[in-house]
């Protein structure tokens, strides 16, 4: 044991001397890379725009090169308005079909009046009464519901005008408004 | 005539009780008696049909109400003729109060409530009585106390009693909770289901002559 722990020291130690050896003599010095320092100068630059500066149209700024981060709309334009405001055919065309059914009706009942056609008229008067009905039915109906909505608030009131009077170990004795 | 079993309580025997009246009612008196189901479940009706199936004639027609129609007697003449009929008209209507009901509550000659002394019961049946009252009914109220256990001290029942009384005819005679009732059929009542009922009924009856000075 004492053998080999003898023979790892010896060969430690030979590692350790060979590293210092090897740094010491053999190996390469690095050689130091200097920056190389740019100096710009912007004086000529100025002196050649100096007029170019001065005179800044507005188109200069708008034909402006931006990096496409700044295209961000801040102020979103609803352009929908505008294009259909621009396609002026399309409101005259429905203008006009509206026009066109006005005037469909309006002829019908010209036209009913005129000619004294008997089944026409019976179609305008049974047309009348379905309207008329249908007022009816309409009216009822409001009715119905104002009715059922008195008849919940009834049975509301009637509910919270029950008192209780006496209490003999939880058999309760209630009281009735006496409507 | 119209006599309606009704009240705002659900499971107090009102449909129970409206068979036992019709089938009571039929054999003792010569009128005739007509029975309309007005509840949504149609329980009075479909017992009825049921019993089709027994060999026992029929004593009456039962005929139901439909849901689809909104105000039955909107027109007021069907609910006056039978008001003014000789015939008996018999009501059941369901445990919660509809508005199609507010015209037959209004109209009756009588309406039957059944009541137990419970605590829920008994404010719901005021809670009708109230309610009858914002209605205008002309109907004589008529308490009957149902499902009655003998052997039960009801704590309450004096000033119930004292209260119900003074809104309409309290029966004195109660029916009483019985197994025999469990089993009641619309073509007869056996002589246990008949005493069961009668001391109640025949309080009732006298009370309905006595009221429209009849002989029913």
């Amino acid at each position: 044991m004492t053998k080999f722990l003898i023979i790892l020291l010896a060969l430690y130690f030979l590692y350790y001397i060979g590293n210092i050896v090897y740094d010491l003599f053999v190996k390469k010095e690095s050689t130091l890379v200097t920056e190389e320092i740019d100096v710009f100068s912007l004086v000529e630059f100025e002196e050649q725009n100096r007029d170019a500066i001065t005179t800044v149209g507005i188109e200069d700024v708008e034909n402006l090169n931006t990096p496409k981060s700044f295209n961000k709309k801040e102020f979103p334009v609803d352009t929908e308005i505008l294009e259909e405001r621009e396609d002026i055919e399309v409101w005259r065309q429905r203008f006009e079909s509206e026009q066109n059914i006005d005037s469909f009706d309006s002829g019908t009942l010209e036209s009913v009046g005129d000619d004294n056609n008997l089944d026409e008229v019976i179609g305008a008067e049974t047309n009348e009464a379905d309207l008329r009905d249908e007022a009816e039915s309409e009216a009822n109906q409001n009715l119905r519901k104002i009715n059922k909505d008195r008849w919940f608030q009834m049975l509301n009131d009637a509910e919270t005008t029950v008192q209780m009077i006496s209490n003999t170990n939880g058999h309760k004795v209630y009281q009735a408004a006496g409507f | 005539m119209i006599i309606t079993f009704a009240t705002q309580k659900g499971g107090t025997g009102k449909t129970t009780l409206a068979i036992t009246f019709a089938n009571y009612i039929s054999t003792i008196s010569k009128r005739k008696i007509n029975v309309f189901d007005f509840d949504y479940q149609k329980s009075f009706y479909q017992k009825w049909k049921e019993d089709e199936l027994l060999d026992l004639p029929k004593l009456y027609d039962v005929e139901i109400i439909g849901d689809e129609v909104e105000q039955p007697f909107s027109d007021y003449e069907t609910i006056l003729d039978l008001k003014d009929n000789d015939d008996i008209s018999l009501f059941d209507l369901a445990g919660t109060l509809d508005a199609k009901y507010s015209d037959l509550l209004i109209y009756s000659d009588f309406i039957i409530i059944p009541f137990e002394y419970s605590d829920v019961s008994a404010k719901s049946t005021l809670v009708f009585v109230n309610f009858l009252g914002m209605l205008e009914s002309q109907a004589e109220r008529v308490f009957i106390r149902s499902k009655y256990d003998k052997g039960y001290k009801y704590l309450n029942q004096e000033g119930m009693d004292a209260e119900i009384q003074k809104y309409g005819t309290l029966l004195k005679s109660p029916v009483f909770k019985r197994n025999c009732l469990q089993t009641i059929n619309t073509r007869q009542l056996n002589y246990e289901q008949k005493y069961a009922v009668r001391n109640s009924f025949n309080e009732l009856i006298t009370c309905i002559n006595e009221t429209l000075d009849t002989n029913i």
